[in-house]
């Protein structure tokens, strides 16, 4: 059998360069081996590789990007191609992914999709997906709680997003937006009593802020109960010198009275414990600033101490809207004492939008 | 000239050079390369999936650490093939779990890392020639659970077949023995918590891995550590799919991220709100608040815990994001936190801080101290011994597992070794030796003005000390010595003066206080780490004294004097975090005495230290749900004549309920009582669920004493967790069960129940001694033993009633001669809660059942028989149950008919102090490997349902070693049976003979027998089965026939002083 003139030629080129070739794959070997056996050649590879790795981790996190670039575009079509695509081959398939924020991100866009489009259903399958993805986070549950009622409802309130609404409140009971679209959907319906379980349940839940007490250049974490009462602060310090002292408060109103400073006692020395007054009457935060500091005074003429105790009240921001629906709700049940009871508790705030804001730092 | 061709060398190598193809190197190159290529690319897939995640574990993993891993592997597989092939599935061994579990099923859940947490695989574990079903998902809160060849997993059985008395467990790859040897450190300490073992996984009959079983901590585990059911709270939300995003991450700050692995929620239990007061008074401010905090849990826990934890070096991984197992106390409404996922670390070189709970909680300066002396007596009770002898049995017992896993190096989570757990643990011991002696303690003294002076201390070191006496030049015996217990500096009248005495010697005067004045120290713990905080304080010396003071001190832990630091006078003193002892209000005992007729119109608490006696004559009324609650003995000594009464002061309603609470209580007396109309309650979160109710108090009696129509409530008489004796009593229709212990030890004697309601006696988890009563009536069982009791049931009648006793629930009881007359049904044995995992098992002597269904057992149930009965036997039983020997002839009379009567009203019977044997065995259902027994021979050992079986074709035999050095005669009680023997022989081996006994097997398929054993030095008892010879069956499945097997079965195994 003839071969043809072109392999004829390669197998004669072949056997021509046979040396040449075993000679290209041991040496081939050899720099192989050397760049395995020598270490900084074997980790500039390793850390190439690894490189290339990490790159392709961060590039799902840039197909994210774009889908939701897509979506502000307004190009819902190719964004709903891109991003079913994108969902189908995304790696973190359950919250113990370290792409877990960015899935949720691709979630909620897809679910924006499709709402731009007026497609409700697959919209609510999106959110569903959300919130099932990771239950535990509340923004996921107030997601489709706010497309249930967004969606689903034609002119009245959906009971599937009060429903949705109060499983937010499950994991996090303060959350003003959520309680505020429960309440208003009992009070819309005349539920005042309803109304009333939902506040006074989210108003006794225990939340906790806290409070960052500097004085001078001594710093101390003091955790508060948010529930409009006084509470004793003990900042007991080795010493301290200061003209003022700060308490950092995340924008929650927060009230201070009865500053007391006590000065040390001295080793072997007679003399006991002076204690000093600090400013009279009540000093007070304002509402909504996360950065805002409240600045009290320390009376003049105390250069050192070593013990501040005041007393802090920690009250919650309530937008006017839900207070006056708390309001009329209490009234229309003829429960005033409740309706006392809830002002020593709250702020009112004309702003929905500078209520919600304030958290507790997560 | 030579003889060789020029350049023939070179000549050679041109020829191997010109003889070499393309395809010899090629095929020579390939092997290693394709290797190399594929140990790279594994490397590279691992490292991948590693970057999926992003836990501490996928990010420390790299690259060439992959690599590396891969090729030790490679260079080790010859060894770790020798290695595998000497790892047998051996399923006759409890300790190893065997998982049969299907290839596809298996590798899907191998090969995908984010698969398999939610969906459960059908399994099978094999063990003792059976398949026994399981469930199986992966589990673990990181990535070091799942991204290796070794994963972690969880199992769970069906209720009906539990695998080694565990239902749900977990299987966990991380630090295998360093956990393992921080759970029983923690064990040493008394703590409860889930069981752990190390256990050697086999699946599809190869090895997997060393793994450390973890019993899930829930009702069961509860219940295996005699606890009351209640709630455990779990704080676990550090790991994704665990953690609450955007929502405040401390667990000590948000109270909605806690779930509840046991719930009760009975209706009249305590509210489940437990947690929130814990955060509520965690965070404030005030020493009420750390009180109201520190009565929420339990301190003498809290420092076993610490102590241990501090053994270990890990008082850090139960932090504040996650590890939190906090028990909910139904007895005393107390929350008990858990020891869960301890690690062994350097306790000298920390890398956190504790916990925010453990902040406040060690600003208690009695806590502090407490810690360090626990530490201090389990180091004196040797636990460096028990540790080192565990260590070694873990070297012996799992080395060539651990020798397989050290092969695998880094490809999976590293194990431990046992030398490096010693090294540290012998290092944190070393650091805690140094905190002990570290009882530093600063000292300043000056005169305050004419006739007073000031003595400053400032304890700076780990420990604290005892001031035992101060000496002062001259000026004594008129001086006081006053402690500044306001701590303001100035000496007032509020503060307290210190007793003592003044003795001279020369010109120098010495004072001795009565009881040693403490300095307690104070940790300091917002930093990394623990270290020593400063608590400051002042004492007064009032009077005119020449020379200055001189304090005498004493470490409060070694009892090592201790000189004390200088400290210049004037320099400010610090306010550290501690609260001091002195700002903790003192105790105030109050005594009180009653008598005629008392009303009680709101509930009475009763605190700690108080007294209460009530007259003879004294008639208590109380009013509708108004209880006693007392945390202090009562001493309520009626005569016949005059015999206290506590009724209704509202005939229509019941009052609340009569409650010793704790062991301030221990030591009640009630004598003459005459008790009736009392309903139960729920006072301080705690429920009371009898009229009468005994919780956590030792030595309490109530004699001659009448209780009577209680309304609402389940028990008339309820004893948790206590120790109450019940003499000479009268209880009468109770609204439910008449008495009801649970975990309670004691005595009920000589009483009469009529009509209960319920169960006349119920039993849980509880071990009285119920001698000589009289029970009628009951509306269901005049005895009811359930939840693994194990009482002395001793020449009781029994009669009309639903059920005369009942035993269930791995309960174990001794009974003896009693009657049961005309119940509808007489002795019932089975289970009835499937946590136990088994039914009951008696060991029953001289039963006389008169009625229409006088015996009834399931199938999962047992009882004991003598062969043959002898007062030898009852004697032994009864002595070590703590009732004196002259009962003997009284049962025997009882069983010849003889009615049941006092003579002359002083009993036959006396309790006395229990003979504790010197040896007991039993044969639980656990991970725990089978030695000491062992089998000589024969044909397979296992152990199950709570007994030793051997099974035999010929004769057999198994042994234990023992080293018994016996003074006096003994007696050996062996709880013995068998299936198709001909005859059992049991034989004690000492080192000038032996001791035989040769059994026959009778029908009953369990006998007791018993053996005198002289005094001497015993080495091996060992028990031999012959089987009944050519017994043959028709096995179904095949029609072939086969030769039966003989099964020789050990229940318990007993060794007493003979009484």
């Amino acid at each position: 059998m003839r071969h043809s003139s072109p392999t004829r030629s390669l197998a004669k080129w072949f056997y021509r360069s046979e040396r040449r070739l075993i000679l290209a794959w041991v040496l081939f070997l050899i720099v192989g081996v050397v760049a395995i056996a020598f270490p900084p050649i074997r980790d500039r590879i390793f850390w190439r590789i690894e490189g290339l790795v990490e790159s392709r981790e961060k590039s799902w996190i840039a197909a994210v990007d774009e889908g939701e670039r897509l979506v502000t575009e307004g190009r819902l079509e190719e964004a709903e191609h891109f991003l079913l695509n994108l969902d189908r081959r995304f790696p973190a398939r359950t919250v113990r992914g370290a792409l877990d924020r960015d899935r949720e991100r691709l979630l909620r866009t897809l679910g924006r999709v499709y709402e731009g489009q007026g497609r409700s259903g697959r919209a609510l399958v999106a959110y569903r997906a959300l919130e099932a993805f990771d239950p535990r986070n509340y923004r996921n549950r107030w997601e489709l709680a706010a497309a249930l009622e967004r969606l689903e409802g034609t002119w009245t309130f959906p009971i599937e997003a009060r429903d949705a609404y109060s499983s937010v409140l499950q994991i996090y009971p303060t959350h003003l937006p959520s309680l505020r679209s429960v309440i208003r959907y009992d009070f819309d319906r005349g539920a005042f009593a309803n109304a009333i379980v939902s506040w006074e349940r989210s108003l006794r839940a225990q939340q906790y802020l806290p409070l960052i007490l500097a004085v001078g250049s001594v710093e101390q974490i003091k955790v508060v109960v948010v529930d409009g009462a006084w509470h004793d602060i003990d900042a007991g310090m080795l010493r301290a010198e200061a003209e003022a002292f700060t308490l950092s408060t995340a924008g929650f109103p927060t009230d201070v009275r009865d500053v007391r400073i006590d000065r040390p006692l001295y080793a072997g020395t007679p003399g006991g414990r002076r204690t000093r007054r600090g400013a009279d009457g009540l000093l007070s935060s304002g509402v909504g600033d996360s950065s805002s500091l409240l600045s009290i005074p320390l009376p003049e003429g105390v250069s050192e101490l070593n013990r501040l105790r005041l007393q802090v009240r920690i009250r919650r921001p309530v937008d006017a809207e839900t207070w006056s629906m708390v309001q009329t709700s209490y009234r229309n049940a003829l429960n005033d004492q409740g309706l006392e009871w809830s002002k020593t508790r709250v702020v009112v705030v004309p702003d929905s939008a500078q209520a919600d804001q304030v958290e507790v730092p997560a | 000239m030579s003889r060789f061709p020029r350049h023939g060398l070179a000549g050679s190598r041109a020829r191997w050079w010109r003889r070499l193809r393309w395809i010899d190197v090629l095929l020579l190159s390939v092997v290693p390369v394709a290797v190399a290529g594929y140990l790279i690319a594994q490397s590279i897939a691992a490292f991948a999936t590693a970057q999926s995640f992003d836990d501490y574990w996928s990010r420390s993993r790299d690259l060439p650490g992959e690599v590396s891993a891969r090729l030790s592997v490679m260079a080790n597989t010859p060894r770790l093939v020798r290695q595998d092939r000497a790892l047998e599935a051996r399923e006759d061994d409890p300790n190893i779990l065997s998982l049969i579990v299907p290839d596809a099923e298996w590798r899907a859940l191998s090969r995908d890392p984010q698969a398999g947490f939610e969906t459960w695989i059908e399994a099978s574990v094999a063990h003792e020639g059976r398949l026994d079903p399981v469930r199986l998902r992966k589990r673990g809160d990181n990535s070091i659970h799942w991204i290796t060849p070794k994963m972690s997993f969880t199992l769970r059985t069906p209720r009906e077949s539990l695998l080694r008395g565990v239902r749900s467990m977990g299987f966990s790859v991380k630090d295998v023995i360093p956990q393992f040897v921080a759970s029983r450190v923690s064990e040493a300490f008394g703590l409860f918590g889930a069981r752990q073992e190390i256990v050697p996984v086999f699946v599809n009959r190869r090895f997997y891995g060393l793994h450390r079983m973890i019993e899930a901590p829930d009702e069961s585990m509860l219940r295996r550590v005699r606890r009351m059911p209640g709630n455990i709270y779990r704080g676990d939300a550090a790991e994704r799919g665990e953690y609450f995003k955007s929502l405040p991450r401390s667990l000590f700050q948000n109270p909605y991220i806690w779930d509840r692995v046991a719930v009760s929620d009975r209706p009249s239990g305590p509210p489940s709100t437990r947690m929130f007061d814990l955060l509520e008074a965690l965070h404030d401010e005030t020493i009420e608040s750390h009180r109201r905090l520190m009565a929420i849990v339990d301190t003498t826990h809290l420092a076993s815990l610490m102590a241990a934890m501090l053994v270990v070096g890990d008082p850090y991984h139960m932090d504040d994001v996650h590890n939190q197992l906090w028990y909910q106390d139904p007895s005393n409404n107390r929350l008990y936190l858990l020891p869960w996922d301890l690690r062994l670390l350097d306790l000298a070189r920390p890398s956190i801080g504790v916990n925010e709970f453990w902040q406040q909680a060690l600003r208690d300066p009695f806590l502090v101290d407490a810690t360090l002396q626990r530490v201090r007596l389990a180091l004196d009770a040797g636990l460096v011994a028990k540790v080192d002898s565990l260590l070694a049995v873990v070297s012996a017992r799992y080395g060539p597992f651990i020798r397989f896993e050290e092969l695998r190096g880094d490809l999976v989570p590293p194990i431990g070794s046992v030398d490096s757990v010693r090294v540290q643990l012998t290092r944190n011991l070393t650091v805690l030796e140094q905190w002990m002696q570290d009882a530093q303690i600063a000292y300043a003294t000056g005169p305050a003005s004419p006739g007073l002076r000031i003595m400053d201390f400032e304890s700076r070191g780990m420990t604290g000390v005892d001031l035992m006496a101060i000496r002062v030049a001259g000026g004594a015996p008129g001086l006081a010595v006053v402690l500044d217990t306001d701590r303001n500096g100035n000496l007032d009248p509020t503060d307290v003066r210190v007793t003592g005495r003044w003795q001279h010697e020369g010109t120098q005067w010495e004072f001795t206080p009565k009881s040693p004045v403490a300095l307690l120290p104070g940790w300091s713990t917002p930093q990394r780490g623990i270290a020593a905080g400063r608590v400051h304080y002042r004492i007064f010396l009032v009077g005119k004294s020449r020379g200055a003071p001189i304090p005498v001190l004493q470490n409060r832990v070694t009892g090592e004097p201790v000189p004390p630091l200088s400290w210049d006078a004037g320099t400010p003193i610090g306010q550290g975090a501690s609260w001091s002892p002195w700002a903790f209000p003192p105790e105030s005992p109050e005594p009180r005495t009653w008598s005629g007729t008392i009303r009680l119109t709101e509930t009475l608490r009763l605190g700690w230290g108080d007294t209460l006696r009530i007259t003879p004559g004294t008639t208590i009324q109380v009013g509708p749900d108004i209880s006693i609650v007392s945390e202090a003995p009562i001493l309520a000594g009626g005569t016949p004549d005059h015999p206290i009464r506590i009724t209704r002061l509202d005939p229509g309603r019941p009052w609340g309920a009569v409650a010793l609470q704790g062991p301030g209580a221990s030591g009640s007396r009630f004598r003459h009582l005459i008790v009736d109309g009392g309903g139960g309650a729920l006072v301080d979160g705690i429920e009371y669920s009898g009229s009468v109710n005994v919780h956590l108090a030792q030595d309490v009696i109530f004699e001659d004493s009448r209780f009577s129509a209680n309304a609402r409530s389940d028990d008339m008489i309820h004893v948790l967790m206590g120790e109450v004796v019940i003499r000479r009593c009268e209880i009468v229709r109770a609204n439910s069960d008449a008495i009801d212990y649970d975990y309670a030890l004691g005595a009920i004697v000589d009483s009469r129940i009529r009509e209960s309601g319920g169960d006349a006696i119920d039993l849980m988890g509880s071990n009285p001694v119920i001698v000589g009563n009289q029970i009628l009536g009951s509306g269901d069982k005049g005895i009811s033993i359930g939840e693994a009791s194990e009482p002395t049931v001793l020449a009781n009648t029994i009669a009309e009633g639903y059920r005369g006793i009942e035993v269930k629930d791995r309960s174990t009881p001794l009974i003896l001669w009693n009657r049961l007359d005309n119940n509808q049904s007489g002795l019932a044995l089975r289970q009835k809660n499937w946590r136990y995992g088994g039914g009951g098992w008696p060991r029953v002597f001289g039963l006389q059942i008169d009625g229409p269904e006088s015996f009834t057992i399931d199938s999962v149930s047992g009882v004991t028989l003598p062969a043959p009965v002898d007062s030898l036997t009852l004697n032994t039983g009864v002595a070590s149950s703590g009732i004196r020997r002259d009962t003997v002839d009284r049962a025997l009379a009882l069983t010849a008919g003889v009615a049941l009567t006092r003579d002359g009203g002083s009993p036959q019977w006396q309790m006395v102090n229990p003979v504790p044997p010197r040896v007991e065995e039993t044969f639980t259902d656990d991970f725990v490997p089978m030695d000491p027994w062992r089998m000589v021979n024969g044909e397979r050992l296992m152990r199950r349902d709570g007994l030793l079986d051997l099974v035999v074709g010929r004769e057999g035999s198994i042994a234990r070693e023992i080293k018994w050095d016996l003074a006096v005669d003994h007696l050996l009680l062996l709880d013995l049976g068998g299936r198709d023997l001909k005859q059992i022989v049991v034989s004690i081996m000492s080192d000038s003979g032996s001791v035989i006994l040769p059994l026959k097997p009778g029908r009953a398929q369990f006998s007791q027998a018993v053996i005198r054993v002289p005094p001497g030095r015993y080495r091996e008892v060992r028990i031999t089965a012959v089987p009944v010879a050519r017994i043959e069956r028709v096995q179904l499945s095949t029609g072939l026939t086969d030769l039966k097997r003989g099964h020789l079965f050990l229940r318990r195994l007993t060794l007493v002083p003979e009484p």
